[in-house]
């Protein structure tokens, strides 16, 4: 698959895989707009790096490899924030330019074995806050800075351990089997609920 | 831990669980401890094995669900809160389950609601 002209795009509304080694567009041109029903999947092990402009209205899944996204609407280099989206994370998902994510109103699953880096390869998940409606599933043992939550953040397996957190609204679920910790500085739950699952 | 204004703790969303606090935990003013039971053997329970919880403030508030409806047998104990307690609640809500009232009871165990 391959965009070659400027103003090319490509719909799409079901599964749309993009396995393969080789940038699949042209410097940029044409863009991908994956819908609310669309799934944007890379399974391979390659290393693939799609660089016509994104917007990710459903869900993108990168389950092995490496997925480079140097252009997605949905994710801000400039604020370092997420602004929709879902996001399942299970293998490597690199950001635009040196984009850390810090804050959230997407939803992101970081799997087991999943890496969310910037550009450069470096660690891309830096959460500081949780906007709502965002939602964060962490399924591996991970630290945190100090975070703030506003949305759903769902410590789904492993140890998250944070320096200090505060929930202002939304949820804080922990389950079965999981941590939260605060390692330096207190859990607090101003608003909204905190709470098991499973 | 630290639930205050209008936080919520509920040791298990879906089912009846136990939810265990990694350090001392605090309810303060207008906060809650929400609890489901089956009306049988079971409660959740919120396990606080270091440091305790203390409970202070005004407003605080153990609220009881029973979503299946059914009632425990006078004298069932139901430990609902495990570890060092300071302070009590200064509001149950749901307590009375058919003719059965549940009363909290605060002891070296932590606290127990006692069906009466």
């Amino acid at each position: 698959m391959f965009l070659t002209a400027a103003g090319a795009e490509i719909a799409n509304f079901g599964t749309l895989n993009i396995d393969g080694t080789t940038a699949r567009t042209s410097n940029g041109l044409g863009r991908i707009v994956n819908n609310s029903t669309g799934s944007l999947t890379h399974g391979s092990t390659a290393t693939t790096t799609l660089n016509a402009a994104l917007s990710n209205l459903g869900t993108v899944m990168s389950f092995a490899g490496v997925l480079n996204l140097p252009l997605v609407n949905q994710l801000d280099p400039v604020n370092d924030r997420v602004t929709g989206g879902v996001w399942i994370v299970e293998a490597t998902l690199r950001l635009p330019a040196n984009m850390t994510i810090v804050r959230n109103a997407g939803s992101i699953t970081l799997g087991q074995l999943g890496s969310i880096q910037q550009s450069s390869g470096v660690d891309g998940f830096l959460l500081q806050t949780n906007e709502a409606p965002g939602t964060v599933a962490i399924q591996q043992t991970r630290s945190l800075g100090v975070v703030v939550n506003q949305g759903v953040l769902r410590a789904a397996s492993g140890s998250l351990t944070v320096s200090a957190y505060t929930q202002t609204a939304g949820t804080t679920e922990v389950m079965k089997g999981a941590t939260l910790v605060g390692a330096s500085g207190p859990v607090q739950i101003v608003a909204g609920e905190i709470g098991g699952l499973g | 831990m630290a639930v205050s204004g209008s936080g919520r703790m509920s040791p298990n969303f879906t089912n009846v669980g136990t939810l265990t606090a990694p350090g001392s935990t605090q309810f303060t003013a207008n906060s809650k401890l929400v609890v489901q039971t089956d009306g049988m053997t079971k409660i959740d329970k919120l396990a606080i094995p270091i440091g305790g919880a203390s409970i202070s403030g005004s407003g605080t508030r153990l609220e009881i669900t029973n979503p299946g409806g059914v009632i425990p047998v006078v004298g069932q104990r139901f430990l609902v809160l495990s570890g060092a307690v300071t302070g009590q609640f200064a509001f149950v809500i749901g307590a009375t389950l058919g003719n059965i009232t549940l009363v909290p009871t605060y002891s070296a165990l932590g606290l127990e609601l006692v069906a009466t």
